[in-house]
Order: structure tokens, then C-alpha cells, then sequence
């Protein structure tokens, strides 16, 4: 019984703060991704326009996100069976467009940026007894106008 | 080329799936999996063991009796004594191979019959006994699991666990599985209980003591652990009392004390 317990309460609070926290996550996201909507930012290597550029910098934006341990266990029953382990998905994706977003906030005052790029690593990846987290890098060319 | 702002769309990369219900599908599955391959395990083993000659038993509890680390200090006469108790119950169960008794720390009451032919009986459990007779049920009771080879059938799903904790590196599926490792069932708990009864006949000619010291510990809430790992005390006892009525077999001669008191 004791075993149980000890064994439910993890998932169980897992789930309970893991919604919680990507409820919360998504909200944050989708406000600042309206904010930043109107800044070009795209993958091409050469400016959309190339008048009047004054000045380019690299920026970057990087965020680290844990998996709880609910959507741990999750994704593990479903390494027997194999198919989309869809518990990482919203993980995966909360961590890129996060990236995405402090790489536009260190872009202040830019016209557009250019050359986005994605970087992604786990971090204690294969550690036993570890809950893995996802680091997201996003990197890229800031214009600036007159 | 011109730039269209557009929010990013929330449905394309992430898939609006319930992960309870995923959850609940999934441990299902996982349970079913593991059921069946207890089942075909738990089957085939009984079915070799049962079916194996007294030879390679004996090869199978020498394979295991030089990896044993019990402390077996010869020196002490408690140990002695229930060696003593041990050798002569062997001349009526006739296990083809030694038996060795040793006593462990622990005081929770408790008795195992182990790989190698060992029998650990806790200290808790020698407090707890309060004649001989009922000591010679409980060493003859451990006896009964090596008579019927229950040691044997646990190795199989004891092969299980470790093929499944090899495959599956989730600390959750591991903890899952050993919750009640490697218990033997009710139906070998009772078989063993009347081995018991059989060894109390041959050595006393007599059966008292067979059933109080199980009636004692199914009124006691100290049990708790022992109860684990042995269910069901009460039935137990009711089994005991109706095998000894349903075959006339004797109880009335006055329990023998016991030689040492285990304090």
C-alpha cells in the first residue's frame, strides 16, 4: 500500500502543477506572440528589403523546460508500444516558440531578423533516476532601419 | 516579397489528446502484457519443476548454496538448536539434499524458505514462539516449500521481474513490479501448512501446537507484516483445525517445552 503511494503521488502531483505550469506557459506565450507579431522574422539569409539597413547584430534567445514526471511516465509506457509520444509534444513546442520569443525581445527596436535558426539539446539526457529538460537555442540577424 | 504576420497556428505541431485517457489505455496494456507472460511463466516453470528428477534438484540447490551469505555461527546454541530440530524433521520430509537454519536480526516476525535449502527464521518470530511443537510447525511449514518444490516456481517469475526491469529502464514500471515480489500463493501457503501438520505427526505423533501460534498472531495487530506476505491468517487456522478433525488425527499430549528461551 505504502508502495502505492509512493508511486502515485509523483504522477499524480506531476500532472496536477505540470497543467498548471503549461496552462499558465501557453497563456504567457500566445499574449507576447501577439505583441511581437507585426516583427518580420524568417529564415531567408538575405533581407526582405535591403534599403536603408544601418546596422545588423546577432541575437539569440535560449530557454530550458523540464518534463513533469507524469508526462515522463507517460512517454515511457508508450516507448513499449512505439507511436507519437504526443506527451512531448506541447513540451517540445512550448520550449521553441518560448526561444523564439526571448530571441524577438533581445531584437529590440529591429526592423526584421533574418537567418532564424534552431538549436535544440536535452539536457541529462540518458542520466538514470533523472527527469530530462529540453534546451531550446534560437539564434539570428537583427536589421535595424533609420 | 511581402511579410504576412500570422499567429502561429496551436493545432499543427501539438495533438489535442486526452493523456488520462492515453494514461489509463497504456497501463492497461502494459498490465495485460505483463499478466500473460506471468501466466506462460508461471505455468511452464511449475510444469518443469514438477516434472524434474531429485538429480538435477540437487544440482539446481548446489548451484545456489555457494552464492548464500548467511551467517552461520556454529557456535551458537540457538542455532544449534533448531539444527538440531531441522535434521531430525529431514528424516521424515526426506528432502534429497541439507537443510542449514540460520537466524536473522530482523524483528518482524517472519520465516523464508530460501534458495540452497536454507531456512532464515527472524528473531521476532522466535520471541513470539512459545513451545517446541510450535517451532517444529513453523521449521516444517518452510520444509513443505522445499517438499513441493515452491522455491523452484518462484524462480521463474523471479526471471521475469529481472527481464522486464532489463528492458524497461522506468523506475516506475520497476516499482510496480516489485510490489509483492516473489510471495508464495495461498494454495502453497496451505499445502505447506499441512506439510507442517505431517512433520508434527512424525516427530511427536501428535499435532498440538500446529494452530495456536497462528491463532495468537491473527489476534494480534503486530502481525501486520508477517500477514503480508503469508494472506489470510484466519483461513489458515479454520484449515489447519478442519484438516486435523476431517482425518482424526491426534492432539492431546502436553506441548514439549522449548530448550532455549529466544529473548
Amino acid at each position: 500500500m505504502v508502495d502505492i503511494i509512493f508511486i502515485l503521488t509523483p504522477i499524480l502531483l506531476g500532472y496536477i502543477f505540470g497543467s498548471i505550469a503549461e496552462k499558465n506557459h501557453y497563456k504567457s506565450i500566445q499574449e507576447r506572440e501577439k505583441k511581437f507579431m507585426r516583427l518580420p522574422t524568417i529564415s531567408l539569409k538575405t533581407p526582405l528589403n535591403p534599403d536603408n539597413i544601418t546596422r545588423s547584430r546577432l541575437v539569440v534567445g535560449n530557454v530550458v523546460i523540464s518534463v513533469d514526471y507524469f508526462k515522463r511516465v507517460l512517454a515511457g509506457l508508450k516507448n513499449i508500444f512505439g507511436g507519437n509520444v504526443t506527451s512531448y509534444e506541447t513540451l517540445v513546442d512550448r520550449a521553441r516558440r518560448e526561444a523564439i520569443l526571448r530571441l524577438k525581445e533581445d531584437a529590440k527596436g529591429a526592423s526584421e531578423i533574418i537567418n532564424l535558426k534552431l538549436e535544440t539539446s536535452s539536457i541529462n539526457k540518458s542520466a538514470k533516476g533523472t527527469i530530462g529538460s529540453i534546451e531550446i537555442f534560437a539564434y539570428g540577424t537583427a536589421i535595424y532601419r533609420k | 516579397m511581402a511579410y504576412i504576420p500570422k499567429l502561429p497556428d496551436d493545432t499543427v505541431n501539438v495533438t489535442n489528446s486526452n493523456f488520462i485517457e492515453e494514461m489509463l489505455k497504456l497501463v492497461v496494456g502494459v498490465s495485460l502484457l505483463i499478466s500473460v507472460a506471468f501466466l506462460v511463466v508461471t505455468l511452464s516453470t511449475s510444469l518443469i519443476v514438477e516434472n524434474m528428477s531429485l538429480k538435477t534438484e540437487q544440482k539446481l540447490q548446489s548451484l545456489f548454496s555457494s552464492s548464500l551469505e548467511i551467517d552461520t555461527n556454529s557456535s551458537n546454541k540457538e542455532v544449534l538448536y533448531l539444527q538440531s530440530i531441522v535434521d531430525n524433521l529431514n528424516s521424515c520430509a526426506k528432502l534429497p539434499y541439507d537443510i542449514t537454519v540460520s537466524i536473522s536480526n530482523h524483528k518482524e516476525p517472519n520465516a523464508f524458505a530460501m534458495m540452497g535449502g536454507a531456512i532464515v527464521i527472524t528473531k521476532g518470530m522466535l520471541k513470539e514462539i512459545q513451545n517446541e511443537n510450535e517451532l517444529t510447525f513453523v521449521l516444517g511449514h518452510e520444509m513443505g516449500h522445499f517438499k513441493h518444490r515452491d522455491h523452484l516456481k518462484g524462480l521463474g517469475n523471479g526471471i521475469i521481474f529481472a527481464m522486464i526491469s532489463l528492458f524497461v529502464p522506468n523506475s516506475f514500471v520497476e516499482n510496480i513490479l516489485s510490489l509483492n515480489a516473489l510471495s508464495y500463493s495461498q494454495s502453497q501457503e496451505s499445502s505447506a501448512d499441512i506439510f507442517g501438520i505431517e512433520m508434527m505427526l512424525c516427530r511427536y505423533q501428535d499435532t498440538i501446537g500446529s494452530a495456536s501460534l497462528f491463532e495468537r498472531m491473527s489476534k494480534n495487530d503486530k502481525w501486520s507484516d508477517f500477514l503480508a506476505t503469508h494472506p489470510d491468517f484466519h483461513t489458515r487456522v479454520l484449515e489447519i483445525k478442519k484438516y486435523i478433525k476431517s482425518n482424526n488425527l491426534p492432539a492431546t499430549k502436553e506441548s514439549r517445552e522449548l530448550r532455549y528461551s529466544f529473548e
